[in-house]
């Protein structure tokens, strides 16, 4: 079920170079299916992956993860998966009264990387809750400071990828100009958008998703903007199915 | 003896808790309420309650998560920098069995007979959670007496300011409250994993974000950071709450905002919401339409927590009434219109017409 998500994030096939897919939450939808779909990718073909996460916990995934038949927790204690619970250890040194530095949270970041690359190669990175650091009062310099040092490092390693879940609370907001700042950079931009009527039980949301990087290609030289391919999104408890629009 | 154990069902033995995705969910006192946010609240979740203007009826579903705690002798931290903590628990009602209806429906069925077109159609049900066990009824007219309240494990906060400068928050009571609450989270009790003498903690915050809190946010002049203190109290709960067994009902006066940006913010923080609209004082009071109820009933965020899949309620067009012993939140519907009218003319055949060439009523043969 979650073969879908993975063939439109182009996923499923060899990467000959690095990734930059970012994820917009708007209407306050949750995309964390997206995650628990590359996890369970990742888990199955028993490839590196570092979660830093600020939004979901562990047990959030690795519950999710037993539903759609990989054990999230067994990876973690192989080595391959690592999850880096950054909300708890920005609030608990907040609650000390001892704001950690963004440069110094980065370079802890930054190291815990290395070590998997140089032990695996290869290491896919998943950021959920970018704009959470917002909360914890980043500015926008430092937020952005991070993302960027983070697709560098991802760029140089040539072979993974590095998805980042940013939400956007509204159109007057620094959630939706990091959202543009980070869409800028990125490779495939998805959106994922709730319905505005409100819950439905046939259709879980909107996703649209555009192939930014291939405005670069001879193909589409002389292609002004890129057409984006569009679906409607059901969440099931085992995974996600894509609908193209009007067939439910 | 096989091997084989199921893990969950050590930990559904909590009182007043049942188990769904391997979570707990506790009853917020309200069995109509834990049926729209799909079940009941879950442990280590956020739910935001938007007030309404006058703040009466966020005042009672507090009452009611609380006096459900204490129905099932489960710890509560109750917080507030408006009102005194103690007071609020002098007022809560007590659990109560309502008459049912099933009587009166039974006899009548014997007597009428449903039309043929009609005999498949299922029941309508607009009044939700009727038909559960889960949670309980409250007399709101009767109050908890004292010596029950004394047995149950309370933890009292009201906050007052100091004048500490607190360099991670403007205003010290966020801190001040943050690391109270974590102090009651480290008993082993509270933990998810803990294999023994596990209890439920439910921390009821009232009138998070009053003035009280967000003066401070208004003092300063750029007003760049309005806010701020809030969203980042909310974020910060939202972790200390991870994987324990504990659940946040808050309340806040969203209506009291400069603006919405705040409010969407906090959302995303929190995994449930709801918004009340209450009639008291606007002009849906006198509305005929709404003349059975007493407010509108939000629901502005639901979370799939452990799951993929988010609860859809059967309708998001909800109304809420206040009864003596019952707070319902049912589909909204339009009232029945029982009165005969005359108000279309042309449905009036015996009415007679204002133009000529016209029939008068003992021209009609049937």
């Amino acid at each position: 079920m979650s073969s879908d998500i993975l063939s439109s994030f182009q996923l499923d096939k060899d990467l000959d170079s690095s990734k930059t897919i970012v994820v917009k939450e708007i209407n306050g939808c949750d995309s964390s299916f997206i995650t628990s779909c590359v996890l369970g990718h990742c888990v199955r073909n028993k490839n590196a992956v570092f979660v830093l996460s600020t939004h979901n916990s562990l047990q959030h995934y690795h519950n999710v993860g037993l539903k759609m038949n990989y054990n999230l927790q067994k990876s973690i204690e192989s080595g391959l998966t690592y999850f880096y619970d950054a909300g708890e250890e920005l609030v608990n040194s907040l609650l000390e009264n001892s704001c950690q530095p963004a440069q110094e949270f980065w370079i802890k970041i930054k190291e815990l990387l290395l070590e998997m690359y140089n032990k695996f190669n290869s290491v896919n990175v998943i950021f959920d809750g970018v704009s959470h650091l917002f909360d914890l009062q980043f500015n926008m310099r430092q937020v952005n400071e991070i993302c960027k040092e983070l697709i560098e490092l991802i760029r140089s390693f040539n072979n993974s990828y590095l998805i980042f879940q940013c939400n956007v609370a509204s159109d007057d907001d620094f959630t939706y100009i990091l959202a543009n700042l980070l869409a800028h950079k990125a490779d495939i931009l998805a959106e994922v958008e709730s319905l505005s009527s409100g819950l439905s039980a046939d259709v879980s949301g909107h996703l649209t998703i555009k192939y930014l990087s291939n405005k670069y290609e001879s193909d589409n030289m002389y292609n002004f903007e890129i057409k984006s391919s569009q679906y409607l999104f059901k969440l099931f408890d085992r995974g996600v199915k894509l609908l193209a629009p009007g067939t439910v | 003896m096989s091997s084989f154990h199921k893990t969950s069902l050590s930990r559904s033995s909590i009182n007043g808790t049942k188990l769904k995705n391997n979570l707990s969910y506790i009853s917020s006192g309200i069995p109509s309420l834990d049926f729209v946010i799909g079940g009941g609240l879950p442990c280590s979740g956020i739910f935001l309650v938007e007030e309404d203007i006058l703040g009466s009826y966020s005042r009672v579903l507090t009452k009611y998560f609380l006096a459900e705690g204490v129905v099932c002798k489960q710890d509560l931290f109750i917080a507030s920098a408006d009102e005194i903590p103690e007071e609020i628990v002098k007022e809560l009602p007590q659990a109560c069995t309502l008459p049912s209806d099933d009587k009166v429906s039974n006899e009548s069925n014997g007597e009428m007979k449903i039309a043929w077109r009609y005999e498949g159609l299922g029941q309508v049900e607009s009044s939700f959670g009727s038909n559960t066990n889960f949670g309980h009824h409250f007399d709101l007219s009767r109050h908890i007496d004292i010596d029950t309240i004394n047995k149950c494990n309370i933890t009292y906060c009201y906050l007052t300011q100091n004048v500490n400068k607190i360099e991670s928050f403007n205003n010290d009571l966020y801190h001040t409250l943050l690391l109270k609450i974590k102090k009651t989270l480290l008993k082993e009790e509270y933990r998810n994993n803990s294999k023994n003498n596990k209890n439920i903690l439910r921390i009821s915050i009232q009138s998070l974000g009053s003035p009280i809190w967000m003066s401070m946010d208004c003092d300063d002049e750029s007003r760049s950071t309005y806010g701020q203190d809030l969203i980042k109290f909310l974020y910060c709960l939202r972790i200390l709450l991870r994987n324990t067994n504990a659940v946040a009902f808050i309340t806040i006066p969203s209506h009291l905002f400069d603006d919405d940006r705040t409010m969407k913010r906090l959302l995303y923080s929190a995994d449930n919401a709801v918004r009340i609209e209450s009639f008291a004082g606007s002009s849906k009071e006198t509305n005929p339409v709404y003349s059975e109820y007493h407010g509108l009933f939000h629901i502005t965020k639901l979370s799939a927590i452990y799951s993929l899949m988010p609860f859809v309620p059967p309708s998001l067009d909800l109304a809420f009434k206040l009864r003596r012993k019952k707070f319902v939140i049912e589909k909204l519907h339009l009232p029945p219109e029982l009165q005969e009218s005359s108000e279309r003319e042309q449905d009036d055949i015996t009415a007679v017409p204002k133009t000529c060439g016209g029939f008068k009523k003992k021209d009609i043969d049937f």
